[in-house]
């Protein structure tokens, strides 16, 4: 039986998404091992993070009795040779693969025939929330 | 060519990351043998198991939820605060990470075979996130006018709605799981939402219909201002919003829900990553674990009829239901604090309901399975 077509858009969002969280996955399998292999090389030492973790304490006490301070939540940029810096930025791609589809399939939808400005207009709406709060601006 | 088939998408992807993961824990653990611990600190053999053992639920919890089409979150973080003494911002934060990867990583498998629908979901999450949005601010206002009591009530309410919903799932049956669209509305229909697909199930294609997309929208808005009162994923209430209010097909529902929640929670991860809630270390094995798991979970939502996702979102309906009416009682003072064992053994009693209906033992209950199109 010959299955239906399937939108552009709807195949360009969700191959992004697919591939982006599959390379954050395969970061975020290989940094905690890079984390324990290398204890020193890390902004929070991973002995003294679980222990803190463990023991219940909030996450601002945390970074502060571990990691000195938090050094905000795009410190992976500074700190990509280390092991958490480098699992921060498997979850940092995770985290924002959705507005790069949402750019793609905007992109598509007004390459389609009849163009659909209006799903265009909606894909970048909500691109756009994601910016926001990415830029710690919206928050839900 | 059977066998060069395993070897295509996703298949490799999974071998691959199943191999990958396999040799990453077989070599935390050889490494933590040789290393030594700090005074103070945990040694490197425990954190070892526990990331293990982490990953080990995340992939459980990531299966189910991507079949009932709910965020792992509502699985997740009742176990974690019931078993283990992390502070509840961290595991709230970890939680939107669980219920996040579930549905973006089903989300490519669901837009391949059809059976998600990017129209749909898009439409919904505008309702869905001016909803979340109102119900934080909403939050804030309640915690100091109503004070906990009025956060008790609304929960118990809240609760016994969920429960009203599962009976109705439990005795809909077919018209749940293949609603039949009798009339569309002009807004519906200009909109263009819906599209074919091609139901493994059926081994037919399936032209779904849909209706009421003004009132979806503003249920939708009322499922985001729940979630962001409560600051919980809403994936129980996306499925029977759209399954019941906009006739959309119990799996597509699932799948759509799935969608939304990977889209939604994008917009609300950030904060807590930017307050360094989500620690890396700890954030990670469920990450793995949410994309192994749902990579899975979306292959046998692909392929499984509409009988077993209808009674699989009602064991999780059910045990979302206890939960808010439990936690209602407790805020109100009726009940003392309810110890973790007894959420786990309401579970499992849920789940073995579950899988004697799917085994065919309640057959008043089975509704229509396979049987789109026919009456």
């Amino acid at each position: 039986m010959e299955r239906p077509k399937i939108l552009r858009s709807q195949i360009i969002y969700g191959e992004i998404i697919y591939w982006f969280s599959l390379i954050a996955a395969i970061i975020c399998t290989i940094g905690p091992v890079i984390i324990i292999l290398f204890p020193d090389n890390n902004v929070m030492n991973p002995h003294y993070l679980f222990s803190a973790i463990w023991k219940g304490k909030n996450a601002e006490a945390v970074w502060q009795g571990v990691g000195g301070e938090f050094p905000g939540g795009h410190f992976w940029l500074h700190n990509l040779t280390t092991g958490d810096g480098f699992t921060q930025f498997g979850l940092v791609i995770g985290c924002a693969c959705v507005f790069l589809a949402l750019i793609g399939a905007a992109i598509a939808y007004i390459q389609e025939k009849p163009r659909a400005y209006g799903w265009a207009l909606l894909s970048l709406w909500v691109a756009s929330l994601i910016l926001l709060s990415v830029l710690g601006i919206y928050r839900v | 060519m059977k066998k060069l088939l395993k070897f295509k998408s996703p298949w490799l992807e999974l071998s691959l990351m199943s191999v990958l993961v396999i040799l990453s824990y077989t070599a935390l653990m050889l490494i933590s043998k040789g290393i030594e611990t700090p005074p103070g600190g945990m040694t490197a053999s425990s954190i070892s198991g526990l990331l293990f053992g982490f990953f080990l639920l995340s992939f459980v919890i990531a299966i189910i939820a991507v079949i009932a089409g709910i965020g792992g979150g509502v699985l997740f973080s009742p176990i974690m605060l019931a078993f283990t003494p992390i502070d509840s911002l961290i595991v709230r934060a970890t939680g939107l990470i669980v219920a996040m990867f579930s549905g973006l990583i089903s989300t490519g498998p669901f837009m391949k075979s059809g059976l998600g629908n990017l129209k749909l979901s898009l439409y919904c999450c505008c309702g869905y996130g001016v909803g979340a949005f109102i119900g934080a601010q909403g939050a804030i206002w309640a915690s100091k006018q109503l004070g906990m009591t009025g956060e008790g009530v609304i929960r118990i309410i809240l609760g016994v709605i969920v429960l009203l919903l599962a009976f109705y799932f439990l005795w809909g049956g077919k018209k749940i799981e293949w609603p039949k669209v009798k009339q569309v509305d002009r807004f519906t229909q200009w909109l263009r939402i819906t599209q074919p697909y091609y139901e493994e199930s059926l081994g037919k294609v399936v032209d779904y219909g849909a209706t009421r997309a003004g009132f979806g929208l503003m249920a939708m808005c009322g499922v985001g201002m729940i979630s962001g009162f409560f600051g919980l994923g809403a994936g129980w209430a996306i499925v029977p919003t759209m399954n019941l209010i906009m006739a959309i097909p119990l799996k597509v529902a699932a799948a759509c829900s799935g969608i939304l929640i990977g889209m939604g929670d994008s917009i609300a991860v950030w904060p807590y990553l930017l307050v360094g809630a989500i620690i890396p270390l700890f954030a990670a094995p469920w990450l793995v674990g949410q994309v192994l798991g749902g990579l899975i979970g979306a292959q046998i939502l692909i392929k499984i009829n509409a009988k077993s996702v209808r009674f699989i979102l009602i064991g999780i309906m059910s045990f979302s239901s206890f939960g808010l009416i439990a936690r209602g009682l407790k805020t109100l003072g009726y009940i003392p604090a309810i110890h973790g064992t007894v959420y786990i053994a309401v579970f499992l009693i849920i789940i073995v309901g579950v899988v004697l209906a799917l085994m065919g033992k309640f057959p008043k209950l089975r509704g229509g399975g396979n049987t789109y199109g026919k009456t």
